[in-house]
């Protein structure tokens, strides 16, 4: 049978590649974030397990900073988001390609 | 705490294949999902599940941590913002011109979950007390105003710099028309 | 005597710097009228000086020489620039100044109206000072300095009234021709370098002399070396098929016709091939080839001297074909012939050419034989100049030229029998038809002509130098007598102890020399008579058939050389600019050009604008690291 650690780290693995699928396949922007907050999840929960492996303080401890940063980041995308919206009226990614060539 | 220390080396138990069952189940529908709100709700629901992940580690502090911020704020956040925006579901319109596209992603990711899982192994396996990563509130404290200090002013100075820009952002300098 | 040798201790460097420095001074400063003439004469002259003080050294001193300094070197490769001088070439050393000085003080005359007189004399002088550096150079890689510096000043002063297109393309031919036959002494130079070790012509001899080293060589390389310099002696003295530039050169001004090629660069091939006889008089299959080359040049050449109506071209040929005895005389094997045949040559050819441009001085620069006439009356000094050279050059007895002709051909008949011996004989024979052909042309009967009306004698300094020629041309041949008459054989002593050893042929007797010297003169008395009886009366048109059309088209050899070499190589030329030029360079720059503008094209297919690729492509991209790393 598999171990804790084992499983744990399956999970955030699993939830990291859904992050990351999310991410790249979704044509809503707010959806597109949603999975970067899976992906940040995803390593919150490698950091806990890892610490509990290692018998230190570091790990926990990052998981607060990466919680901190990961909240603050939703808040200010979800605010430009809705400038965005508000300006061309569509989050669809597909029209945002100012950046091509 | 001992119960932590068996449960590290030990097998899982019957809650920990339950909360790990819906973390992934939740993250799989936040990706299928074409409704917007849909998303939004299963991404909560993950946050849950993980969160009941940290508390069978034994990480309280974390798992209230993350209940409160990500569940708490972050999701419902996401969930306003969809309802303020009204989002509707999306139909996968040209499914086959983003076909490739779909393909390469799933190619990437799986390469990336087939690194990431060989890796699994070469973690060592915890056979004694692991309390030392547990922290409570104080020792949180301790760390972060002694060792992790730096760390700690960068993230004060981080927030602020995301209030500031919120700040910004909800003046609404793109349109003045906005600001009345 | 020897005080005076030694008061005046003169290195032989100082016979190069003198004509040097005049060429320097001429090509620095244009001064009046014939001052710069006179200036390069005077340097000359001082040159001619310096040689006669060296040449008294000999017999006391076997061989005078200056280490002079290192040019380069390059591993074994060695350019010592040092001199050496040995009889023979001490005198051909008096032979390039002296004769050179009086063509330089006839020149100052006859140049006396050009405008571009100070460049002349610089290139003169210049010439003079190559050859002089061709002479003396101890090491090969000086010799080839020389070598390639008369050739530039051939071709300066070729084209010197380059104005005129004609004159620029002719020093053009003779510059290419040259640089052909070039190729030849680059090759014996590597063979040396590759083989020998040394360039330097005491090296090379003390390296062929020890018999376990040359045993010790493959059978090829002595003989390449010597085809390769045969080869480049071609080019420069002008043997089949590098004879071609020679005729057009006279394009020139006649005192560079008369010094560049009749006296001095001419004969550089044979001077070379003297100075490496060692080696040449063991190779008998290449004294084969020399000889048959040579003999075939003297009887072309001769025959396309018979219909010509240029004065110059008539004795153009006529060296080329002298030049065809010289080496005829180096193929039987008998440098000493070879050499005096050089130094009488240099005597009759540069007074029949000097006197030729008195004649055309005289004529207003008219060339055509056929539009003289009578000239014997107008211009007594020049007729007299140039009956004595007609005489010395078809071997008249006891003039200079009926030494060295009778040598060469009794060598010839001691080495190759009947045959050779025939065929030269024939050459001489039409020899002497042709000079005197041109000398009755010329000076006979009665003026044909206004400007033969008008004609008038030229200024003292361009005949004081004829005179000196023409008792030149009389008496030099008395240094060098048949056996069976004296010991007077002066050629050969000085040939001989400068290490060129004839190859041993089978001696005739006194009695068959005797045969053969009778015959010779006979026939050219003879010959001389005939064209006496044919044009005393003037030119005689009437038997202009097929051969007569060969013979005045140079048996279009040149034409066969433009169809069949120069139009396939400027064709090539062409092919070749339009592929590398066009199709190389310019097609690989734009492609580079086009594989810049491509990798461009195919990289900006991943700028998508769509923030989701760019972050798939980032995973992507560290997943690859990743799996280097890690396979690693």
């Amino acid at each position: 049978m598999i171990a804790t650690g084992q499983l744990i780290f399956s999970v955030a693995i699993f939830l990291f590649c859904f992050g990351a699928l999310t991410f790249f396949t979704k044509r809503s922007a707010v959806v597109a974030l949603m999975g970067i907050e899976l992906m940040l999840n995803g390593v919150n929960l490698v950091l806990v397990q890892a610490g509990q492996i290692y018998k230190n303080a570091e790990g926990t401890s990052l998981v607060l900073f990466v919680t901190l940063v990961a909240a603050a980041e939703a808040a200010l995308a979800l605010s430009i988001f809705v400038i965005l919206y508000r300006k061309y009226g569509t989050l669809t990614l597909e029209n945002f390609r100012s950046l091509k060539g | 705490m001992n119960q932590a220390t068996d449960l590290i080396a030990g097998a899982p138990t019957v809650f920990m294949w339950v909360a790990s069952f819906f973390a992934i189940f939740f993250a799989l529908i936040v990706f299928v999902s074409s409704n917007p709100i849909s998303c939004a709700v299963a991404l909560m629901g993950t946050l849950f599940s993980t969160a009941a992940l940290y508390f069978s580690l034994g990480n309280f502090f974390v798992g209230a941590i993350q209940i409160l911020v990500y569940a708490g704020a972050i999701a419902v956040l996401f969930v306003f913002i969809v309802m303020l925006l009204d989002l509707k579901p999306q139909k996968l319109k040209n499914l086959p011109g983003r076909l490739p596209h779909f393909l390469f992603s799933g190619l990437v990711a799986g390469l990336l979950a087939l690194f990431l899982f060989r890796t699994i192994d070469l973690v060592p396996k915890a056979t004694e007390d692991s309390s030392a990563s547990i922290l409570s509130a104080t020792q949180y404290a301790q760390y972060f105003l002694s060792q992790y200090q730096v760390p700690f002013q960068a993230a004060g100075l981080l927030v602020f710099g995301a209030i500031l820009g919120a700040i910004v952002l909800a003046r609404g300098h793109l349109g003045k028309k906005e600001h009345s | 005597m020897t005080d005076v040798l030694n008061i005046v201790e003169a290195p032989l460097s100082w016979i190069i710097l003198l004509p040097a420095a005049g060429a320097l001074l001429n090509g620095l400063f244009r001064l009046k009228s014939t001052l710069n003439g006179l200036l390069a004469t005077a340097f000359c002259f001082a040159a001619f000086v310096v040689s006669i003080l060296q040449f008294l050294k000999f017999p006391e001193a076997s061989k005078l020489a200056d280490p002079g300094y290192l040019w380069f070197q390059a591993g074994h490769v060695k350019a010592q620039m040092g001199f050496e001088l040995t009889p023979f070439m001490s005198v051909m050393l008096l032979i390039i100044t002296g004769v050179g000085t009086l063509i330089h003080l006839y020149a100052t005359s006859y140049m006396s109206h050009d405008k571009s007189q100070a460049r002349f004399f610089a290139y003169l002088n210049l010439f003079v000072t190559s050859m002089l550096v061709l002479a003396l150079s101890s090491d090969l890689i000086g010799v080839f300095l020389g070598w390639e510096g008369v050739g530039v000043c051939s071709y300066l002063l070729i084209g010197f009234w380059f104005e005129e297109d004609k004159n620029a393309r002719a020093g053009i031919k003779a510059f290419m021709t040259n640089r052909v036959g070039d190729l030849g002494f680059l090759v014996a130079l590597f063979v040396a370098f590759a083989y020998f070790g040394t360039s330097s012509v005491s090296g090379i001899m003390e390296w062929i002399a020890d018999p376990g080293r040359a045993a010790a060589l493959p059978v090829w390389v002595l003989t390449v070396f010597a085809l390769a310099i045969f080869w480049a002696a071609c080019g420069k003295s002008a043997q089949i098929p590098l004879y071609i530039w020679l005729p057009d050169a006279m394009a020139g001004p006649t005192p560079v016709s008369a010094l560049i090629h009749a006296a001095t660069m001419v004969t550089s091939g044979i001077l070379v091939i003297v100075r490496l006889w060692p080696i040449f008089a063991t190779q008998t299959e290449v004294l084969s080839v020399i000889f048959w080359v040579a003999l075939s040049t003297a009887l072309l050449a001769a025959l396309m001297a018979l219909t010509q109506r240029d004065l110059k071209k008539v004795l153009a040929y006529s060296t080329v074909s002298q030049l065809g005895f010289m080496f005829a005389a180096l193929g039987a094997g008998a440098p000493t012939a070879a050499f005096f045949h050089v130094v009488t040559h240099a005597c009759f050819k540069a007074l029949l050419f000097l006197t030729a441009g008195s004649v055309i001085h005289g004529m207003h620069d008219e060339k055509d034989i056929f539009k003289m006439g009578g000239l014997r009356k107008k211009m007594p000094w020049s007729h007299v100049a140039y009956l004595v050279g007609c005489v010395a050059i078809a071997g008249f007895p006891f003039t200079s030229g009926f030494f060295s002709k009778d040598l060469i051909l009794t060598k010839v008949f001691e080495s190759r029998g009947v045959l050779g011996y025939g065929l030269l004989l024939l050459a001489a024979m039409l020899t002497s038809f042709y000079m005197f052909r041109s000398y009755f042309l010329t000076f006979s009967s009665t003026p044909r002509s206004h400007e033969a009306e008008h004609a008038h004698e030229s200024s003292a300094m361009m005949i004081v130098p004829l005179m000196i020629l023409s008792l030149l041309s009389l008496f030099v041949g008395w240094l060098e007598i048949p056996h069976m008459w004296g010991h007077l054989q002066y050629f050969s002593h000085w040939v001989e102890s400068s290490g060129a050893k004839a190859v041993e042929g089978h001696e005739v007797e006194a009695a068959t020399e005797w045969l053969l010297m009778g015959i010779a003169t006979i026939a050219s008395l003879a010959s001389a008579f005939f064209a006496y009886v044919k044009y005393k009366k003037g030119p005689v048109t009437s038997s202009e058939n097929f051969a007569w059309k060969l013979s005045f088209n140079k048996f279009y050899v040149d034409e066969i050389y433009d169809s069949f070499i120069l139009k396939p190589l400027r064709k090539i030329g062409t092919c070749l600019s339009l592929w590398i030029d066009e199709y190389g360079v310019n097609g690989t720059l734009h492609g580079s050009f086009a594989s810049y503008r491509i990798t461009g094209q195919l990289a900006s297919i991943f700028h998508t604008g769509s923030v989701q690729s760019y972050a798939l492509l980032m995973l992507l991209g560290l997943l690859v690291v990743w799996g280097v790393v890690n396979v690693w």
